[in-house]
């Protein structure tokens, strides 16, 4: 970022190459829809050039450009007035084609690996969708995106403290959801 | 560590947000508790079990992000065009190798503007400054051992000769002396007059002081009167400071107008100072001089019997006359005459010892002696 503020504009290229792909499931796991998504991810980018004197790297240039996510995608559901696309029906569109090919090729004992995990994938994107609003973007913001509790702290404009109790709320509902499959991840350990 | 404190620090455990202190403690605490085991347990398979896939962003969005953001860049304000300009500008200034660069360039220029300043040996591009004759009344305070040059009527050409490649020749585009100097030789004789007559009238009042500047004045401008003036400025000198200046200054026209009549009475003088200062040498060495020949001969050896033995005073006076059957007077003579003068003289005028024994002056003064004397022709070649 320092770069591109001096003028570097290969700077740039190269902050979208490694914050395209978390800011656009980020946003599509928060609006559920993947043209959404994309668009809210470019004006992410739009903001950070037009406000990039803004930027006084006060938090790290990863909080800065969630934070700005973050707020496009609550500005664009409230502007739409719509309920979020759910990401479980998202998630089988997307990724049933790949699904079909791969329980076809495999084995049996790989087939019913492949079902408990598509199983499990539906499961935790209906997990999420069951969130409340304050608890899914905590979940994301750790989950996804791998930001501190202290940046989250920060971008929602919550205490730390907050924060993390958040969290836990978050993953015990989906402990609870996904209590089916906890003999299945210790089987995959 | 307690449950409690577990629970505050689960999130953080779980998520490797712990300092090793407190992670180190909550997992001891985990290893005698049930109750936060069985919710560590959980909640470590539950973030597992949460990972979410990563789905690829739209194939072209980032050349759809790179193309918003130039187009987006160049419908920025001016002003915030401008001011990222500066921005990039001030960038570069600031990284150290550019700023040692500048530094060494201001450095090298400096040096280069400084080299080119210095004198060369091509005329050309420098300015040549030249003493030029100047009236008398604006040379304040010159005395004869300056190097203010100051010419009059036809004792230009024979000072240019005797002084050889001391006085440049001025460039062709430069006007004349005389139309800088449009004064007249007439104008400028009648002035040294007028201040020779002031000086007297200072002299005669009292005024010692300012009789000593005024006939300094008048002897350093030349003409007829600067060697009286200079032996006024010596009288001016003894009755206002005392002797120890008036010997300085009788010695140095002793030296300077040597073998006129001028030199003798201030030889003279001289030596009743150093006798009345208790420097016998010094008094003996100008009655010898002065008992040679001249007007202060007679005077001159009663001096020396009264400050010498009768065998000195005649072995003395017998080498004296010695030098003048030899067909030279003494005071002609540039190398007796300046020898037989006391130390001081030359000392204290450094520059009227130089000028006696410039070959060219001596020349003058051997070959022409008659013209030696001449106050008018000895002041042509002070410098």
């Amino acid at each position: 970022m320092v770069r591109y503020k001096r003028g570097d504009r290969d700077a740039f290229a190269e902050l979208v190459r490694r914050y395209q792909r978390p800011l656009f499931n980020f946003s599509l796991r928060y609006v559920g829809a993947v043209d959404l998504a994309a668009d809210l991810t470019q004006e992410t980018f739009l903001r950070v050039v037009k406000r990039s004197a803004d930027f006084k790297h006060e938090s790290r240039f990863s909080t800065w450009l969630f934070a700005i996510t973050r707020n496009l995608c609550i500005d664009e559901l409230r502007r739409r007035k719509l309920r979020p696309v759910q990401n479980s029906e998202l998630q089988e569109e997307r990724i049933a084609p790949a699904e079909a090919n791969a329980t076809r090729s495999a084995s049996p004992l790989d087939a019913e690996r492949n079902t408990a995990s598509s199983e499990l994938r539906t499961c935790i994107l209906r997990a999420i969708d069951c969130l409340p609003e304050e608890q899914k973007e905590v979940f994301l913001l750790r989950q996804l995106g791998g930001i501190p509790f202290v940046e989250i702290a920060r971008i929602v404009d919550a205490p730390e403290n907050t924060v993390k109790s958040r969290m836990r709320y978050a993953l015990e509902r989906m402990q609870q959801e996904l209590s089916d499959f906890e003999e299945y991840a210790r089987a995959l350990r | 560590m307690d449950c409690e404190r577990f629970d505050k620090n689960s999130m953080d455990l779980l998520y490797g947000e712990l300092d090793e202190l407190s992670e180190a403690a909550t997992l001891r605490h985990l290893h005698h508790c049930t109750r936060c085991r069985g919710i560590w347990g959980h909640l470590r398979t539950t973030r597992e079990l949460s990972q979410l896939p990563q789905e690829e962003p739209p194939s072209g969005l980032a050349a759809r992000i790179l193309d918003a953001e130039r187009l987006a860049h160049q419908s920025l304000p001016l002003g915030e065009r401008f001011s990222r300009t500066v921005s990039v500008l001030a960038g570069y200034a600031m990284r150290p190798q550019l700023a040692m660069a500048v530094l060494l360039a201001l450095m090298v220029g400096s040096g280069l503007i400084f080299v080119r300043g210095q004198p060369t040996g091509s005329s050309a591009d420098g300015i040549r400054v030249v003493e030029r004759g100047a009236p008398s009344g604006e040379l304040p305070g010159k005395r004869a051992g300056s190097k203010t040059l100051v010419f009059s009527g036809d004792t230009e050409q024979q000072a240019r000769s005797s002084l050889g490649d001391d006085l440049e020749e001025p460039d062709g585009d430069l006007p004349s002396r005389h139309a800088q100097t449009p004064i007249s030789d007439e104008e400028n004789r009648l002035r040294q007059r007028a201040a020779y007559a002031d000086a007297m009238t200072a002299y005669q009042q009292g005024r010692y002081a300012e009789a000593e500047r005024l006939f300094s004045e008048v002897a350093s401008a030349g003409g007829e009167q600067a060697a009286s003036a200079a032996l006024h400025e010596g009288h001016a000198a003894r009755n206002g400071s005392g002797c120890q200046r008036a010997a300085a200054i009788y010695d140095a026209i002793a030296s300077k107008h040597l073998g006129s009549t001028i030199a003798a009475e201030a030889s003279w003088h001289a030596a009743s100072c150093y006798r009345a200062m208790g420097q016998q040498s010094r008094a003996i060495a100008h009655y010898q001089l002065l008992a040679a020949s001249g007007a202060f001969a007679d005077r001159a050896r009663q001096a020396l019997s009264e400050l010498v033995p009768p065998t000195a005073t005649a072995a003395s006076t017998a080498t004296a006359p010695s030098a003048g059957t030899a067909g030279k007077p003494a005071g002609s003579s540039p190398a007796v005459a300046p020898a037989a003068l006391p130390a001081t003289a030359t000392e204290t005028t450094p520059s009227v010892t130089q000028a006696t024994s410039d070959p060219q002056t001596a020349k003058t003064g051997g070959a022409k002696p008659s013209e030696a004397g001449d106050p008018a022709e000895s002041d042509s070649t002070s410098p």
